[in-house]
């Protein structure tokens, strides 16, 4: 049975049997260990190791399933053989012991120092330098760096100490492998692709670590045990979500990087079964860039099923954000035709008027925005057209997007401090009452209002909100008073009492009939802004008169000063004796 | 001292000359200018090769581009910079003058010799 071992050289997997890889690895060590006492140790080291590479791959193509001790050999000899090389130097050949080589090893650990890496630096070479220093993509040292800016800014000052002292080197060569979002492999954004291929890992581990969050979150809800551990996992969802759009926007595609050829997949399929095939890389202190073929693409059941719930999530926002923005654009355009129950115009809660063109279109920014940005990925994900924007139309729609919701919040708090102050106004007035008649009382009933709406634009700026409290109070003497309070708040004390005097309401008082008709509504005129206005009416009756209501809801305190809550429907709960043959409820019925 | 140190001394000495005068031609890959060595007697091996263009490279007198090959990965394609091409002609007067020098020592041995 012959071992087969792929050896990868210079990111190309090449299938070889035990005698070649004797025989080529003993060869590119001795390479590494002669150059490494010369200048531009590393880029020497690439070409030959890529030449080699390159020459290997095409005694492949040229018909054998594997590299032999004479393919190996031929190669050397076409390159130059060590102690040729050492000639055409000037030195005099030297085989290397293995003792060398643990030395060579250890050399290169020992002496490598921390730095900058000016030749490939973004600010300032810090990330690069020690990203070569640990053979790690500098990408990901800077993405650590920015995430580490949220534990209260640490890495900024470590960063700024680590600027000033590390020395400057210019290296040229990037030790570490590119991190990179895969464009042929990928479910979203090739974020875990990218990842999986970095670490050499399986892409739907990671994508299972970005949805653990999610599922972890499920599961406990499904078997319905909660303990600490729930909380943790929700608070980590918004957490993988804001984590994966953040790689999303840090790591770059690289086409050149990822390349489409795979000569491991011929092998593999052209595989005898007497042959006994493992992976192998020459042992080094470091890593030369790697230009890794793609992992095999295996279409997965799981993969699909990832799909269908991104895509379920991604059309749920889309149906939330669409309906947001249809109603963002009726308010604007139908304003005009209110008639149903909303809320006062937009115009009269904001500080000032003028801020309502400002107001809808930070609105819609913020709707529009994400929506656009959602539908894409629908798209994406269930198509294989290859929408891409420019750079440029993503930073200005960011930028967009945050001034909207800075926008908002702006406004959120002028309006906060509309109506930082309440004031009141108080008015009595003492009716006259004769002793042993009841007291009627009822409401006006103004537009009709059948469907109980609370909020009627009469014209132009002038509106009637249907918010007066009403109580019926058994007073100690025996006057009839009726009390009308009058609040709303404002920006200072002066403004709410401003506010407050120009709300309208009126009463009528049939003096005949001892029968008070009270206001529905208050209204508000023109110019007046909606700042919360109410209006509290009182009604302060003898200890000993019947008072008969209609259709009034309203709260009523006895001589007991106990509470009684009536609501208007007058339904459940209401014994018969309290409600007359005509519809009017009776207070203070026992004192007749 | 050995002979084969002397000739590997003055083939040195006009190697980085020769491949100089090949990039003046045009874009070359590293294989190409080994063919050209060869074609004029001048064998070379790979293994000096390479040291050499990267250490002209790393002098700015050469620069590459990475070219795609469909045959497996991509190779460096060397060509001569604006620095390279003024040390070209320095060299070149070099080599001149010396072949002029050489030439008259060896007449001037000869025909004492003779």
């Amino acid at each position: 049975m012959n071992n087969i071992i792929n050896l990868n050289i210079s990111g190309q997997s090449i299938p070889m049997d035990h005698s070649a890889y004797k025989i080529i690895s003993e060869y590119i060590n001795w390479i590494r260990i002669y150059f490494s006492q010369k200048v531009d140790e590393i880029e020497i080291i690439q070409d030959f190791e890529s030449r080699i590479a390159e020459l290997l791959y095409n005694k492949i193509k040229e018909g054998t399933d594997y590299v032999t001790s004479f393919h190996a050999q031929n190669v050397i000899d076409t390159i130059g053989s060590p102690e040729q090389i050492a000639a055409d130097h000037g030195d005099t050949f030297q085989a290397y012991t293995s003792h060398d080589y643990s030395n060579y090893n250890n050399r290169n650990n020992h002496y490598k120092k921390l730095y900058k890496d000016e030749s490939n630096k973004v600010i300032s070479g810090v990330c690069s330098g020690i990203g070569n220093f640990y053979k790690i993509d500098p990408l990901i040292i800077r993405i650590l760096f920015i995430l580490m800016t949220l534990a209260w800014g640490t890495s900024i000052l470590i960063y700024l100490i680590l600027w000033i002292v590390l020395p400057s080197e210019k290296n040229n060569v990037i030790q570490s492998e590119k991190l990179i979002r895969s464009t042929h492999n990928k479910v979203l954004g090739g974020v875990a692709s990218g990842i999986a291929r970095y670490f050499n890992a399986e892409p739907v581990l990671i994508r299972l670590l970005f949805i653990l969050p999610l599922l972890g979150t499920i599961f406990l809800n499904i078997i319905n045990i909660f303990s600490d551990a729930d909380r943790f996992f929700e608070a980590g969802i918004p957490i993988s979500f804001l984590l994966y759009i953040f790689l999303w926007i840090c790591i770059p595609k690289d086409t050149k990087v990822e390349k489409k050829n795979d000569i491991n997949s011929n092998l593999q399929s052209n595989n005898n079964n007497n042959l006994n095939v493992r992976n192998a890389t020459i042992h080094h202190s470091y890593s030369i860039p790697k230009d890794n073929y793609p992992a095999i693409e295996r279409s997965n059941i799981f993969t699909t099923l990832l799909k269908i719930i991104a895509g379920f999530f991604l059309f749920i926002i889309n149906f939330i954000l669409l309906g947001l923005l249809c109603a963002a654009f009726a308010f604007i355009l139908g304003i005009e035709n209110i008639e149903q129950n909303k809320f006062p115009l937009i115009e009269l809660i904001l500080p000032q008027s003028d801020d309502k063109w400002l107001f809808w279109l930070s609105i819609i920014t913020i709707i529009a925005i994400p929506l656009y940005y959602a539908i894409i990925g629908l798209i994406r994900l269930f198509s294989t057209k290859n929408l891409s924007l420019n750079n440029i139309t993503h930073y200005i729609l960011s930028i967009l997007f945050v001034l909207g919701i800075f926008n908002i919040i702006n406004m959120g708090k002028s309006i906060k401090d509309t109506i930082s102050h309440t004031n009141s106004v108080n008015e009595e007035f003492i009716l006259p009452f004769t002793k042993g008649k009841d007291i009627i009382l009822t409401r006006d009933n103004l537009f009709n209002n059948d469907n109980n709406q609370l909020l009627y634009l009469i014209n132009d700026s002038t509106y009637a909100l249907k918010n007066i409290t009403y109580e019926v109070k058994q007073g100690k003497d025996t006057t009839l008073k009726i009390i009308i309070n009058k609040k709303s708040s404002g920006r200072n004390f002066e403004e709410a009492k401003i506010y407050a005097n120009a709300l309208q309401n009126s009463y009528s008082y049939d003096s005949t009939e001892q029968s008070i008709t009270l206001p529905t509504f208050n209204i508000i005129k023109k110019g007046i802004p909606f700042r919360f206005q109410q209006t509290q009416i009182t009604i302060e009756t003898p200890s000993d008169a019947r008072v008969l209501v209609k259709d009034i809801p309203l709260r009523y305190h006895n001589s007991n000063f106990h509470l009684f809550n009536y609501n208007v429907s007058l339904a459940s709960g209401m014994k018969n004796s309290e409600v007359d043959s005509l519809g009017y409820l009776i207070l203070n019925n026992s004192k007749r | 001292m050995n002979v084969e140190n002397a000739q590997a001394q003055m083939r040195k000495g006009v190697l980085e000359y020769c491949i100089l005068t090949i990039l003046m031609n045009g874009e070359a890959y590293p294989s190409e200018i080994i063919e050209e060595l060869k074609k004029a007697q001048l064998n070379i091996l790979e293994g000096t090769l390479y040291p050499l263009l990267t250490r002209l490279k790393n002098a700015n007198l050469l620069e590459y581009r990475w070219k795609e090959s469909l045959l497996g990965p991509p190779r460096k394609y060397y060509s001569i910079t604006n620095n390279g091409i003024t040390f070209y002609h320095q060299l070149h007067d070099t080599w001149i003058s010396l072949q002029q020098s050489v030439h008259i020592i060896t007449n001037h041995s000869n025909k004492q010799s003779n």
